[in-house]
């Protein structure tokens, strides 16, 4: 008798506990479901009709955004421009990162003011920042030509050329990412036991042989993560594309996610910007699972 | 097991607490109630920069005419950030009464919409007659006229006339002609510190390149579109004025390369000719200039005849309730009457674009003592303008990508480039019928 009592009880507080837990996520649910699932459904959907978003019939055209889109010469000139930008901002930035956290892997005078500075672009809005490159890119009257020239060298048109205007992107990408990817691998560095950098040492190896042989295959699991978060950050890139070159000049930093852009708010083709939507994700989501494939050789233990 | 069992006593205070969450939550998503007693209307506007406080000033005096509107004036961005607005405002149904919008900024899709009221029964005959019709055709959406023509610019020639006098010219003689265009360029571009780069150019237009390359075609008796509504962009006119273009860039070398993002920087220094650029930035220009240089401003010149591009754009009102239309009417009418006119032009720069606010002695008086105001005024009677079409977006994006690809590459194909522009904004107009 006393022993169901208590079973009861047990029930009653558990589903106080249960309504207590849900009761706490249900804020944060509620705008996931609004403004991410609901979007995303709602998108697909509209991703097989012809709409502006403003006229209130939707026009069912099958699949034939998606047909359009595989057929279109500026969908693939935007992947191959976003390709660029991946190739051009992800090694780079992952080595600089690397090189500088294990340059502040070190508890020396200043290491945190250092660590700080690095990573303060990181939480910098994006668009204020851009506007700021905007000017040091600027041909006439920016400081980057003002030190080229003072060096003797030719003066860039920089965001101004099709040949300069994406690595001009890039290099305030990689500025902007590489006190993320230092943090991360910070951490990472942080978690290799001292013993095995000792065991080289016994060994007789050198700066080098604790760099390829500790460091570097320790590191793996997390050179793994920051690749995989990379290459999602890096196709998702707009707010800087928009504010400093709107794609141009001719098409030449016309990433993908700013052709969807074009396509919804300034041709008004809402139903193609949901498909080229689409295909971005298939995109991300097939190089995500080739990479858990990879990565799930390179986990040490 | 402890922290369960701990968590476990604390029970009924977090539920309670995570449910006055919900609460507050719902609270704050249920909007306040509006006020009594007045009438309150929203109004959306896109005057950015120095000419935004001289729209606002119109509002307040109107208010201070009615006391009983209340009038909640905001600025939204550029046309842009407007039309995104307007369709995000459509999809959630939260538009304002009255909206300002660009001429090139979604006019038929947010028409097609059904929220904006067609504004035919708002026009006297005296209206039709006030207002060249050119310029209502910009507006005119299936045969209705969805927008007012409000804020109305024309690309005009910004002129240095120090410079022309430093190179042997007339400063009271802007260039006619094509041909003279580029002979005027040619002289005014000059490496004056002798080291082997160009400090001083000829010519150069703003970044809005597809809006004075429309003026180049008109120029050439060339147009947009064929009178079924398709682009037309494959023509030899359009091809002639693009080439145009290319030759000022690698013939005559008189207009830097890629570089229009720096024009008004160049001009406001003084190491810029002739600048064509839109008759709204004569204030700023000039409040720029300052005594720098003597500056003035021209006609377009001409190829086959003298022809620009209407530009900027103007009022809609959107569908409410029977007050809140009648009063975004009332203020409606009075910006967009003959004095409303008078008045926005004499404070931002803008046209005033009905003949009747030119007649006035007020602004008689006004273009005597701002001559480049009265310019840009007189250009009005060439403005060309084409209905709103679907493709509008594409042809724009279309022609500025296209520019951008021959300042690059002097050896660029331009009539395959044009034809392949073409069927692409066909393919757009196919798109949205």
């Amino acid at each position: 008798m006393r022993a169901a009592h208590a079973g009861r009880a047990m029930t009653t507080r558990r589903f106080a506990d249960l309504v207590t837990g849900y009761g706490f996520i249900l804020p944060s649910l509620a705008l996931i479901l609004a403004f991410t699932f609901f979007p995303a459904i709602f998108g697909f959907l509209v991703s097989f009709t012809s709409w502006d978003m403003m006229s209130p019939t939707r026009t069912f055209v099958g699949v034939s955004n998606y047909v359009d889109l595989l057929g279109s010469s500026e969908f693939w000139h935007s992947l191959g421009v976003t390709m660029y930008y991946l190739v051009g901002t992800i090694p780079i930035t992952m080595a600089l990162g690397l090189a500088l956290a294990m340059a502040l892997n070190r508890q020396f005078a200043g290491v945190a003011f250092f660590r700080i500075v690095f990573y303060s672009p990181m939480v910098t809005s994006t668009v204020a920042m851009a506007v700021v490159w905007l000017w040091m890119y600027d041909p006439i009257s920016g400081i980057l030509n003002y030190f080229l020239v003072k060096a003797g060298l030719p003066p860039q048109r920089w965001l101004g050329s099709i040949a300069t205007a994406m690595p001009s992107l890039i290099i305030m990408d990689i500025w902007k990412y590489v006190g993320y990817d230092m943090v991360i691998y910070l951490a990472g560095l942080q978690g290799i036991p001292a013993h095995l950098y000792e065991a080289v040492e016994v060994d007789g190896g050198g700066r080098w042989s604790r760099f390829r042989y500790v460091t570097w295959p320790l590191l793996a699991p997390t050179t793994f993560f920051i690749l995989v978060i990379s290459i999602i950050n890096r196709f998702k890139v707009f707010a800087t594309v928009h504010t400093m070159t709107g794609g141009g000049p001719a098409g030449a930093t016309e990433v993908i996610v700013f052709y969807l852009y074009k396509q919804a708010f300034q041709y008004f083709n809402i139903g193609y910007a949901f498909a080229i939507a689409y295909i971005l994700f298939v995109i991300i989501f097939c190089m995500t699972l080739v990479q858990w494939r990879i990565g799930k050789r390179v986990h040490y233990q | 097991m402890r922290i369960q069992a701990g968590r476990s006593l604390r029970t009924p205070w977090r539920a309670a607490s995570a449910l006055l969450g919900v609460v507050l939550l719902l609270a704050v998503l249920n909007a306040p109630a509006a006020g009594q007693g007045q009438v309150s209307i929203a109004f959306w506007h896109a005057m950015e920069g120095i000419k935004a406080p001289n729209l606002v000033g119109m509002v307040r005096d109107f208010m201070r005419e009615n006391p009983t509107i209340k009038v909640d004036v905001t600025l939204q961005g550029s046309y842009t950030d407007m039309v995104r607005k307007v369709q995000a405002g459509i999809a959630a149904n939260a538009l304002p009464d009255l909206v300002m919008l660009g001429q090139r900024h979604g006019i038929p899709q947010i028409s097609d919409s059904g929220r904006l009221i067609a504004l035919d029964g708002l026009m006297t005959p005296e209206d039709r007659r006030d207002i060249s019709p050119a310029l209502l055709k910009r507006y005119t959406w299936k045969q209705k006229l969805m927008v007012m023509p409000f804020q109305i610019s024309t690309p005009v020639l910004h002129i240095n006339a120090s410079r022309l006098r430093e190179v042997g010219l007339s400063p009271d003689r802007e260039p006619t002609t094509w041909d003279e265009l580029v002979e005027f360029a040619r002289r005014l571009t000059r490496d004056v510190d002798g080291d082997g780069r160009i400090d001083q150019w000829g010519f150069n237009t703003h970044g809005d390149v597809a809006w004075h390359i429309y003026a180049f075609i008109y120029q050439n008796g060339g147009d947009l579109y064929g009178p079924d509504g398709r682009a037309k962009l494959d023509s030899r006119e359009v091809v002639e004025a693009v080439q145009f273009w290319s030759d000022l860039v690698h013939k005559h070398k008189v207009m830097p390369p890629l570089a229009h993002a720096g024009g008004t920087r160049l001009f406001v220094a003084g190491n810029l000719g002739i600048f064509q650029r839109s008759s709204a930035f004569i204030e700023g220009g000039a409040a720029q200039i300052g005594t720098r240089f003597d500056y003035r401003v021209g006609f377009l010149p001409k190829k086959k005849i003298f022809a620009v591009p209407n530009g900027g754009g103007g009022l809609g009102i959107f569908r409410s309730t029977p007050e809140r239309e009648r009063t975004a009417t009332a203020l409606f009418k009075w910006l967009t009457n003959t004095r409303g006119v008078a008045r926005f032009a004499k404070e931002t720069g803008y046209i005033a674009f009905r003949r009747s606010s030119i007649a006035l002695p007020e602004m008689q008086a006004f273009f005597a003592d701002n001559p480049r105001d009265h310019v840009a005024a007189q250009q009005l009677e060439y403005a060309r303008s084409y209905p709103p079409s679907y493709a509008d977006g594409a042809v724009w994006d279309g022609l500025e990508t296209l520019l951008e690809r021959i300042e690059a590459d002097p050896r660029a194909d331009i009539p395959a480039l044009l034809r392949e522009l073409n069927i692409k904004a066909n393919r757009e107009l196919a798109r949205s019928r």
